[in-house]
């Protein structure tokens, strides 16, 4: 089964859409609202996409995107923006990120598409 | 010719007093006229800050006029002072000359003369009030952006606080709507339907409004950009709309407004500088909502956004059938304090508006056309080699 990860610093963001992406039992989820101990995981290998978030106090969302593409390229990275400024998000494609949700998100279900999509299922 | 100026004209004799009225009178705003010396200084004394200019005689009953000069330089130094006189010889000129008198001319009075000299004494007036307005206007445009700086910093903060709670709201009703469709059909679950659809769409309102507060706050977008002037004008009607829902109708391209209007609906693309070019909407859809006002019923009002294109620019037309213009304004409505919005502290809205049009290298003019006032406003489709200035 395909292991997502989750990186928001706000946890009623993290349960919800951990509760709605799992209910279709087509992958592994789990949560981290602390970049920092997520980064460790993600370069060890141990995830297939991860759904990230921008604007995080302990580490910034870009910096985690470059880490990541960098350590472990083939991984699929989801940014999840309030700020949907194309700079930003033309920022993420260059750097390496598959694709963009906004949040609030247009619904749960747009988001499990994507992630779907980037997953090849 | 000096219509936003006051004259203070002082003369005994009936007829020369009715033929200089008659002519000078249409030049001023106001033309005040006293019978002699007296009369007029006493006419000064009490309107001293409303009167720019003084056209005396010199022989007159009780005061005459050099007396009347001299009693009046003891209040006001500035004040141009013509006087009209048979005398021309040295010693009454010394006297004059003594007096603070700004001109002269001969009588029998050649009114062009007279003219002439009205002329050359009014320019140190008509400069110090350019100065002045030019002071005011830009003082109250440092205020203007400052405020919206302020505005846009303190709604950064609050947007993105928003943003996350109403993220999770929005995603929690979308569970709870799957959950329900889960559950067998009852009364409760149609009324439950529907107490979502509701909160649905009042969270559908608050992500427009909170996305356009966003997008107006973004400070880092100064630079002239290909812009869609369609989704400019959905993002200013929707800040505009807490103050013109009660007011009026706003139609875009012919569809009513209204807060779950796509920005994407249609595409005018033109290179602008996005957030303050919204500004300019604001400030024109806010005058329109004022001028709507006037009209008692609700129903009567409206305001019509028309966008369209040529090869070269595209057209942005705001008409509401408020009444239009005043004539007398709607030649310098862009001048500051021109509009009839002085109470309201927003004379300078149109001047504004225009310093940014112009900055886009576009072009903003105003007129009346059937029941009411026109903005139309010129942009470029696309970038020019001149530099352009981003600076107030």
């Amino acid at each position: 089964m395909k292991k997502i990860a989750i990186v928001d610093d706000e946890q009623d963001i993290l349960d919800i859409l951990g509760e709605f992406l799992k209910r279709s039992e087509k992958f592994e989820i789990e949560a981290f609202s602390n970049p920092k101990t997520a980064i460790e995981r993600v370069k060890r290998g141990e995830f297939d996409l991860i759904l990230l978030d921008i604007m995080m106090p302990q580490m910034d969302g870009i910096e985690f995107l470059k880490e990541t593409k960098s350590a472990m390229p083939k991984v699929g990275v989801i940014m999840m923006t309030a700020y949907s400024t194309q700079d930003r998000i033309v920022e993420c494609k260059k750097i390496g990120a598959e694709d963009y949700v906004t949040k609030p998100f247009i619904s749960l279900r747009d988001v499990e598409n994507k992630v779907l999509d980037n997953l090849g299922l | 010719m000096f219509d936003k100026f006051n004259a203070l004209y002082v003369e005994d004799e009936e007829q020369i007093k009715n033929i200089v009225s008659t002519v000078l009178g249409t030049m001023f705003k106001n033309f005040y006229v006293a019978s002699n010396g007296q009369e007029g200084l006493d006419f000064f004394r009490n309107n001293q800050d409303e009167i720019n200019i003084i056209i005396t005689d010199i022989n007159m009953p009780l005061m005459n006029g050099l007396e009347m000069c001299q009693k009046i330089r003891e209040h006001d130094i500035n004040i141009p002072i013509i006087i009209t006189t048979a005398h021309n010889d040295k010693d009454f000129l010394h006297k004059a000359i003594d007096v603070g008198v700004s001109s002269f001319v001969v009588k029998p009075m050649d009114i062009e003369k007279l003219v002439e000299a009205i002329n050359k004494s009014m320019e140190p007036v008509i400069l110090e009030q350019k100065l002045e307005e030019e002071i005011k206007q830009h003082h109250e445009e440092r205020v203007m952006t400052a405020k919206f700086s302020a505005i846009g910093q303190l709604s950064a903060g609050i947007t993105h606080e928003i943003n996350t709670p109403l993220t999770y709201i929005k995603a929690s009703f979308e569970m709870m709507e799957y959950a329900l469709d889960e559950l067998p059909d009852s009364k409760i679950k149609e009324g439950m339907q529907k107490d979502i659809e509701r909160i649905n769409d009042g969270i559908l309102r608050i992500e427009n409004i909170i996305g356009s507060m966003k997008e107006m706050s973004q400070q880092s977008k100064m630079e002239n950009e290909d812009c869609n002037i369609y989704a400019t004008l959905i993002t200013a009607s929707i800040l505009a709309y807490n103050k013109a829902k009660h007011i009026s109708k706003t139609y875009i391209n012919g569809k009513e407004f209204n807060l779950d209007m796509s920005k994407e609906d249609e595409n005018y693309t033109a290179v602008i500088q996005k957030q303050r070019v919204e500004q300019v909407w604001i400030i024109i859809i806010n005058n329109a909502m004022d001028e709507l006002m006037k009209i008692p019923e609700f129903n009567d009002r409206r305001l019509d956004i028309d966008i369209n294109e040529d090869e070269n620019n595209v057209y942005v037309l705001f008409k509401d059938n408020a009444g239009g213009i005043k004539p007398e304004i709607v030649e310098d409505i862009f001048e500051p304090f021109k509009g009839t919005k002085e109470s309201s502290g927003m004379g300078v809205g149109l001047s504004i508006a225009k310093n940014i049009i112009d900055q886009q290298n576009g072009n903003i003019e105003a007129y009346n056309e059937g029941d009411g006032a026109v903005f139309k406003i010129t942009l470029k489709k696309f970038y020019e080699d001149n530099n352009t200035d981003v600076e107030f």
